[in-house]
């Protein structure tokens, strides 16, 4: 039975390897991959709500409908058909963060991924040397509590925020170096220091956070109110401070209100030890193509849980309506299972990982033995050469990932298919000869290489796992290299102690999965093609990293190629010029795939996405990333469950 | 007795004093603190932060003063009922632990009922009918549920508890109930749920105890006086009730005070499988994340209530057993 899987697998391959990397854009509605049509555009005049929303505005508890939606609400076209109101969803924790409640960033991304859309911020001008960016909102949008969404809570976040000595004792970059200000109500401009025109990708993902309800929040800044009063509510509350105490309630790290108000489609209520509780938010701004305010569903209930084979059993007995991001890729059989005793559904979304394994050296780790191994291209090579990615496909992901080198997305502009290519394929006979060149060969006999000065050969390989099948891949990988000599060992870490031994530049390798590799965030993050980030992800070369912070004043000079990198970068994101922007992007992929800083395995992978009997309007294929939020795209508040 | 205890009560101060600073030196050990985890938010968030900004953050939590003032600081506080604040949870400690009680001690109590329910019955009958079929039996049973993982016997409770009687996996409640107000449907509610931690957690403390009164109560019923009470015709249940049983439970009585840190500690790896609301996980939690004032203060109140346990259970032992005085 397991060798007829393999071989449909394997049939399955060879149309996947050109299917998985690019959904074709027919997949999903016309609508999604233009700016979001308004009521007035598409003479929408008449509006209804849910019945449960009905009964409150009877009450006199809510305001009638027509005064809860801007003038010209937002129209998003379902998916499939026009949904039924109610329901309660349930869904894990990670879930209700990052894909059930909608995100709504200044500006959003289309369904492809590819660009960035008008969301909130309907209309924005740069000035031509791309230094003064000017936003224009949509009018008579409210958060939850009724309050209108103005200019005001989009400077909040700089204002008050950033530039809050006390809430941010260092400020940083963009922020620091920035103004913010406020035209009107409803248009507000940001000037940076330097030409920004890839600051909108950053508004595009992950702005989100920085819309504040300011009007709210002021209750809780020492700006705004009596501080003495303040500090003592918080330390009342139990807070340490009041700045913790403001940012529990805006990040809704509380268990109770006060809790901020929110322009997403769901509003946390409160949150015990193990459930959160959202309902649905009365003022949300867009409708349904008939009028309807979404969101459809009523309320969302999200389980807190720890074990991941918890919530793999809970998927996959169809417990709860929707579960895309603690799915793992191996549990693919399992709910395939699931379909037929508890009638769910799993699609495949495409992850938008470029590799889902990013194997990095650490080039300026202290040991110089390793050093010049690493320096070395032909060990980095080797290593690559000797992975067998089309076994690690077959058996981690059915056949259903592409074997490639790490490097952006097919449907990037910045691609070309010989950088995915590049030592990509399995060559364990060509490796070995790498490494004997060398001076890397097997001086006592143990069937394992040394040093060149005799010692024994150990690479140790720190990793977290989570995120993609990285420990499974990570166990493959021990046997490839072992097949040509090299002894590899691997050690899970926690994410503190990831966190504090990648920043600090202790380990010797370490492993992350290669997101930021679409359009979105490649050119603002290329954190796996040039030293420009320090963080958990990475122990790559972070004196590097600190040497072009500082100006050269701290870390290390990096090697001419690594300079050259940064330099075309540096030039990246300043310039204005899309075409040339794009020739500098290519320039910094080839010369990683020439020279191959980092090692990639299988990318472009699916992620099981589990969607139960009753939810409806689920798109069939979507891409899955942090590049895209995950579900954002796809939009989540037109998303039904079936009475 | 009375002066007993206060002695008793004096002597436990200098023991917790010695034990917090072990503690806190333990929770100090590993690299790496929780300041990490929090910049790691920050990266979600999408930021990036520098040398000054980490000083800044230490500071705001008091990691920037020296080792012996940080001690003083979290001693003195946690004295006076201040367990301070969790960095990971950005809530205050006591919020944390005592959500969580409630389940806690319902769990811990009705585990502690199941184990002894189940495994004195068994003891005393493995100790009559020595070397029968019965106390085979019953010893493979102990020693299997002994030697089964906890987290497995979960895992395949849950199963089972899905498909035979469709109650949900994991957790105290139905999803339906959990919000809802205390009402008899409710309380059912949690007893169909409450069976599989019960029956987890209890099984692994059975086999121990169905040894011990075992042994024990061999050891009495071989004594002199039983002899000449069965030579005087006493009806054999009688007997066997009346006082061997009585000596042999007094290891019980000592092990009552164990009970009190399994509170705090609960049973996190079953806590986390089946989803429970106990401060196990929570503990845990805080020691993977190096959380310095949550960990620390769950390993200070495990001590303590170590410490506390055990006086309660001499005082016990010497009030049940008047062989057993204090001078």
């Amino acid at each position: 039975m397991t060798r007829l899987i393999l071989i449909f697998h394997l049939i399955v391959t060879s149309t996947a390897y050109v299917s998985a990397s690019e959904i074709p854009t027919d997949s999903w509605p016309v609508s999604w991959s233009e700016p979001a049509k308004t009521a007035s555009e598409l003479n929408l005049t008449v509006f209804r709500q849910a019945p449960s929303l009905k009964a409150r505005v009877e009450s006199g508890e809510l305001p009638p409908l027509a005064k809860r939606l801007p003038n010209d609400p937002v129209v998003l076209e379902p998916f499939d058909r026009i949904g039924q109101y109610g329901g309660t969803a349930r869904v894990f924790h990670s879930d209700s963060l990052w894909s059930i409640n909608s995100t709504e960033p200044f500006m959003t991304i289309d369904a492809a991924a590819g660009q960035i859309l008008p969301n909130v911020v309907k209309r924005w001008e740069y000035s031509d040397d791309s230094k003064v960016l000017t936003m224009y909102l949509r009018r008579g949008v409210k958060w939850s509590d009724g309050s209108d969404l103005t200019a005001d809570d989009f400077v909040f976040l700089h204002q008050h925020m950033m530039l809050n000595k006390e809430i941010t004792p260092v400020p940083y970059p963009p922020w620091r170096d920035m103004k913010s200000i406020k035209l009107d109500d409803y248009s507000f401009r940001f000037e940076f220091e330097k030409p920004s025109p890839l600051f909108i990708n950053t508004l595009g993902q992950l702005s989100d956070f920085f819309i504040i309800p300011s009007r709210f929040m002021r209750q809780f800044h020492a700006d705004f109110t009596d501080r003495e009063k303040l500090i003592e509510r918080a330390r009342e509350a139990g807070y340490i401070s009041w700045m913790a105490y403001f940012n529990s309630i805006l990040r809704w790290q509380r268990n109770d209100p006060p809790l901020a108000p929110t322009i997403s489609a769901y509003q946390l209520t409160h949150k015990t030890p193990t459930t959160e509780y959202y309902v649905r938010n009365p003022y949300y701004w867009k409708v349904d193509t008939e009028g309807n305010q979404l969101p459809y569903i009523d309320a969302v209930r999200a389980d807190i849980i720890e074990s991941a084979e918890v919530m793999a059993a809970k998927a996959a007995t169809g417990q709860v309506d929707f579960a895309g991001f603690p799915t793992r890729t191996q549990d693919f059989p399992l709910y395939k299972l699931g379909e037929k005793s508890a009638g769910i559904t799993t699609l495949q979304w495409s992850r938008m990982t470029g590799s889902d394994i990013v194997i990095m050296p650490n080039f300026t780790i202290e040991d110089d033995r390793l050093r010049k191994l690493y320096w070395d291209s032909r060990f980095r090579k080797a290593l690559s050469l000797a992975i067998n990615r089309d076994e690690m496909n077959n058996i981690i992901y059915f056949g259903r990932g592409v074997p490639r080198q790490v490097t952006v997305n097919p449907s990037s502009v910045y691609f070309e298919p010989e950088f995915a290519r590049a030592y990509a394929d399995y060559h364990p006979e060509r490796a070995r000869e790498l490494l004997t060149d060398m001076g890397v060969v097997d001086l006592d006999g143990d069937g394992l290489r040394n040093y060149p000065d005799g010692d024994e050969l150990v690479l140790t390989v720190e990793f977290l796992d989570s995120e993609g099948p990285k420990a499974i891949s990570m166990e493959l990988v021990i046997a490839y290299w072992r097949e040509v000599g090299l002894d590899m060992r691997l050690k899970l870490v926690d994410p503190a102690l990831q966190q504090s031994r990648a920043t600090g530049n202790l380990m010797q390798m370490t492993v992350w999965h290669a997101d930021r590799t679409s359009d979105i965030l490649f050119p603002i993050e290329p954190f796996w093609f040039v030293p420009m980030h320090l963080g958990w992800e990475e122990a790559h070369w972070n004196l590097w990293v600190t040497w072009f912070r500082s100006d050269g004043e701290e870390g290390e000079q990096p090697p001419d190629e690594i300079i050259q990198l940064r330099e075309w970068w540096d030039e990246m994101i300043l310039t204005p010029n899309p075409a040339r922007r794009i020739e500098l992007g290519k320039n910094i992929l080839r010369s990683n795939a020439e020279n191959l800083w980092s090692i990639g395995t299988v990318g472009l992978g699916p992620q099981p996405i589990v969607v139960s009997k009753r939810l409806k309007n689920v798109p069939t294929q979507g891409y899955w990333g942090w590049d895209n939020r995950f579900a954002m795209t796809y939009h989540p508040a037109t998303w039904y469950l079936e009475q | 007795m009375a002066n007993y205890i206060i002695r008793r009560l004096l002597t436990m101060i200098p023991t917790l004093l010695v034990i917090s600073l072990v503690v806190f030196i333990l929770i100090q050990l590993p690299p790496g603190d929780i300041i990490t985890s929090t910049l790691e938010s920050m990266r979600q968030q999408g930021m990036e932060a520098s040398d000054e900004q980490i000083e800044a953050l230490k500071a705001q939590y008091n990691l920037d003063k020296s080792m012996p003032m940080q001690y003083l600081h979290w001693l003195f506080n946690f004295v006076q009922g201040d367990m301070g604040y969790s960095i990971k949870y950005q809530q205050p400690v006591n919020t944390l632990i005592w959500e969580r009680m409630g389940y806690t001690v319902i769990i811990a109590i009705a585990s502690l009922l199941f184990t002894w329910a189940l495994s004195i019955p068994i003891g005393i009958y493995s100790a009559v009918r020595q070397y029968g079929w019965g106390d085979y039996f019953f010893t493979i049973v102990g020693l299997l549920g002994l030697a089964t993982p906890n987290f497995l016997l979960a895992l395949v409770l849950m199963y089972f508890g899905y498909t035979w009687f469709g109650v949900s996996v994991g957790g105290l409640f139905s999803p339906e109930l959990a919000e809802a107000p205390w009402s008899w449907e409710k309380f059912v509610d949690l007893l169909a749920h409450l069976w599989i931690p019960m029956i987890v957690i209890g099984t692994a403390g059975t086999a121990s105890i169905i040894r011990i009164l075992r042994a024990n109560l061999l050891d009495e019923l071989s004594k002199p006086y039983v002899t000449t009470a069965r030579a005087k015709g006493v009806r054999p249940i009688k007997l066997v009730f009346k006082y061997p049983v009585r000596v042999a439970i007094s290891p019980f009585i000592s092990t009552i005070g164990w009970l009190l840190p399994s509170l705090i500690s609960a049973d996190a790896i079953v806590s986390i499988v089946l989803n429970l609301p106990t401060t196990g996980p929570l503990m845990l939690q805080a020691l993977l994340s190096q959380d310095m004032y949550l960990a620390g203060s769950f390993l200070m109140l495990l001590s303590i209530l170590t410490v506390v346990g055990m006086l309660l259970s001499d005082i016990l032992l010497a009030i049940v057993d008047p062989r057993i005085r204090y001078e």
